[in-house]
């Protein structure tokens, strides 16, 4: 029932309580036209026996059992006959218990005892009720009797006994002349109630496929109309209304927030790239001035220009470090390429290396662009050798699931602060003094030019990062092919973080 | 009986009657009727009326009673003119009454006593072997209904009251079949031409019973008239009666009434009921039992 629409459950309900409410009443009719029919034959019985008894204590008295016979038979010769046994059934019995005459001599022969046990118990109460008229009902049969007097002594009783099959066949006549007007009544009733049930139900189903839509259809352009009367479904249709006002209100907030924050990203990478590239850039020119003066002196400009080359290199790997596309070579990866990482980070932080646990190995040649990965595997190792240099312990897996490559590292060390947590993958934003704040950067656009996904969880237990690399779809070199715009690609990728 | 006897008690019987209650003064004719015959067509009794004033150019009033006696005491108090009275009454009351006609049926002026039973008592094909059982007589003034049946239990030596659980009267042969045919009596007896009249016109009734025994022939119930009444009268009846095979419309009623016709009948058919009825008044006990 749960599972049916209320579209049909309210209407279904209505057409049924009608149904109900006719069968019952018609039940409650039933049962009082039964007892009416059984009461009217009591009654009938009644004065039948009060108006035949003055014949019959006449035949009585003077032994005409023709007389009584003709009045208990009642008329024609033809009805008489044995065979028609739905008709009343009457015996009068003399005062000793004989039968006298009865309406069916076949049955209840002249001369014979009254043999019927129910019968003789009825005339033997009859012999304490005087002149009153007992009913008794047996299971097939509505019996009255009468004692026969005359001048107050006891001459014999009259039975009269209906069969209750009688009433039957009367109760079902007035049944089946009821039947028709009932169908009358409950086929518009329920009619009635169906569309009615339909009626009221309408503004709910209304509601609930606005509710559907809301899931598909864009907020700002849905177009629904609710009924928002003063009753409870009325109430519910204001406050979807309003919901939906809310909703859009909510939405157009948070595209205004997020263009702003797109913004605010942009200036701060502007700012990070200015400020890198001005630190060289202002050593430089105090190198300069400086090596002016000198070079006026005569001095060898040797030292100079060593310098001058590094701040110039400084300032192109940062900028190619803003350029990922261009450093991904594709060769396939090895677990040799894991161990090499493993040295490598080993040496740089030999104090942490026995804190780092290595789990996982990789068989054979994986399509996954090999230096992509150790660049990713060793930004988040590093950074979480960072993370545990005062206590704690790292934990790298590196392992093949399911047609993916998954990388996870965690580190128990103290976790990402919550304020801190939205910008951690946006460039020059550094967790660690004197970090370059590119680590996390490059390892998302990396992922990200691999149709890769990386998540983060940091609790006070431990900080993961968690990283699945789909294998053999990588082709990053297509995908700068395709996007030569460096820098609407970083500012939405900024944005995107 | 020789006819002046007769005569001088008629004289006798009828002058302190006719002192009381001398005659009414009426016009035309009042004729008794008793279940000698199916007295229950009042269609058919309608038209015979009707064929009877034609020819008596007089009025004609069928009159009908619940028992033979009420017809038989109306036509001695000359309350009727005619009456259609069974043999029995007749013999008793000969003094009183002249036969006008009696009928012919079958080609005889004669009937029987039918002893029938119940069809279901189909061990029961004797008088004998009723013992125990209910007894319907018709009417006590009935020669088929209650003489013969009495007279023949006395040649068998059954004593009715002893014999039967119970015996009763129905006042009407057509009764009888009806209370043996239902089962109210397991037996009676019955006017042989009433039974056969009543297989006619119910079928579905006298085909429950059954005929066990057959009287011997006695003369039809007769078409008697007070001895008071003008003989000119007697005989404009008499002639009416036994001429009814000569027009169309008479032929017509009688095989209504599923008789030949008429004849003018005398004393001496009546010899068998009216010794029946002197063998059973030397034993006045027989008949006082019932």
């Amino acid at each position: 029932m749960t599972t049916l629409s209320y579209k049909i459950r309210i209407p279904l309900s209505l057409v049924a309580a009608s149904l109900v409410t006719v069968v019952v009443l018609g039940i409650a009719l039933s049962f009082e036209a039964y007892r009416n029919i059984v009461q009217d034959r009591i009654a009938e019985g009644k004065r039948l026996a009060l108006a035949l008894t003055p014949v019959l204590s006449q035949a009585l008295k003077h032994d005409d059992v023709w007389l009584a016979y003709s009045l208990l038979r009642g008329p024609g010769p033809g009805q008489a006959l044995p065979g028609t046994q739905d008709r009343l059934l009457m015996v009068l019995t003399d005062a000793g218990g004989t039968i006298f005459a009865s309406s069916h001599p076949d049955g209840f022969h002249t001369g014979d005892r009254l043999m019927d046990g129910f019968y003789t118990r009825l005339v033997q109460r009859l012999a304490r009720a005087g002149h009153q008229t007992l009913t008794a009902e047996s299971r097939n049969h509505l019996v009255l009797a009468r004692g026969l007097y005359s001048e107050n002594t006891y001459q014999g009783a009259l039975i009269i006994s209906y069969p209750v099959r009688t009433f039957w066949a009367r109760f079902t006549q007035i049944l089946r002349s009821g039947t028709w007007p009932v169908v009358l009544v409950l086929l518009p009733l329920s009619l009635l109630g169906w569309y009615w049930g339909s009626y009221i139900i309408r503004p709910l189903v209304e509601l609930a496929h606005c509710m559907r839509k809301l899931r598909t259809a864009d907020i700002a352009t849905l177009e629904c109309k609710v009924y928002e009367g003063k009753d409870e479904i009325g109430e519910l249709g204001q406050q979807f209304h309003k919901m939906l006002q809310g909703l859009r209100e909510k939405q157009a907030l948070e595209r205004q927030v997020m263009a702003q924050e797109r913004l605010a990203a942009i200036g701060r990478l502007a700012a990070g790239v200015a400020h890198e590239i001005n630190n060289p850039v202002g050593g430089m020119l105090v190198a300069l001035d400086t090596w002016r003066t000198r070079l006026a002196r005569g001095e060898n400009p040797r030292p100079f220009l060593d310098l001058l080359e590094r701040g110039l290199y400084h300032i192109r790997d940062t900028v190619s470090a803003l350029l990922i596309e261009s450093r991904i070579e594709n060769r396939p990866l090895r677990q040799s390429d894991i161990d090499d990482v493993r040295t490598l980070v080993e040496s740089q932080r030999g104090h942490v290396a026995d804190r780092v646990h290595w789990q996982g190995l990789l068989h054979g040649e994986l399509d996954v662009p090999a230096t992509a990965v150790r660049q990713v595997l060793m930004n988040l190792v590093t950074n979480a050798m960072t993370a545990v240099e005062d206590g704690g312990e790292v934990r790298v897996r590196v392992a093949q699931r399911d047609g993916s490559l998954l990388i996870d590292v965690s580190n128990t060390g103290p976790p990402i602060p919550a304020d801190q947590r939205a910008h951690i993958f946006e460039p020059f934003h550094s967790l660690q003094p004197g970090g370059t704040g590119l680590g996390l950067w490059i390892t998302y656009q990396i992922v990200t030019q691999l149709k890769g996904r990386i998540e983060v969880d940091s609790n006070r237990q431990r900080t993961g990062f968690t990283i699945t690399l789909p294998i053999g779809t990588g082709h990053p070199a297509k995908a700068a092919e395709e996007d030569e715009d460096a820098d609407t690609r970083i500012s939405y990728r900024a944005g995107g973080g | 009986m020789d006819h002046r006897r007769r005569r001088l008690l008629r004289l006798l019987a009828s002058l302190p009657l006719a002192a009381a209650l001398p005659a009414p003064a009426r016009d035309g004719m009042a004729f008794g009727l008793t279940p000698v015959i199916l007295d229950d067509q009042l269609g058919f009794l309608n038209q015979w009326k009707q064929w009877f004033e034609a020819r008596l150019h007089t009025r004609l009033t069928f009159v009908q009673r619940l028992k033979y006696r009420d017809i038989t005491d109306a036509l001695l108090d000359e309350q009727l003119d005619a009456a259609w009275v069974c043999g029995y009454p007749y013999v008793r009351n000969r003094p009183y009454m002249e036969l006008v006609a009696v009928p012919v049926y079958g080609g005889k002026p004669t009937y029987h006593s039918f002893i029938i039973r119940n069809h279901r008592l189909e061990g029961i094909q004797r008088i004998q072997q009723l013992k125990g059982r209910v007894f319907a007589y018709s009417d006590p003034d009935s020669n088929s209904g209650y003489l013969y049946p009495t007279y023949r239990f006395y040649q068998l030596g059954i004593r009715p009251q002893r014999f039967f659980r119970k015996t009763f009267f129905t006042w009407a042969h057509r009764n009888t079949v009806d209370a043996v045919a239902s089962g109210l009596a397991d037996a009676g007896a019955v006017d042989s031409y009433i039974w056969e009249q009543y297989r006619v016109h119910h079928p579905e009734v006298v085909r429950n019973t059954v005929v066990i025994e057959r009287s011997p022939a006695f003369a039809f119930p007769p078409i008697v008239v007070r001895n008071t009444l003008p003989q000119s009268k007697k005989q404009q009846l008499q002639r009416i009666l036994t001429g009814m095979t000569g027009d169309l419309q008479g032929r017509l009623l009688l095989r209504e009434l599923g008789l030949d016709g008429f004849t003018p009948g005398s004393d001496a058919l009546f010899a068998g009921i009216e010794g029946m009825w002197k063998t059973l008044s030397a034993h006045l006990g027989w008949l006082r039992q019932t």
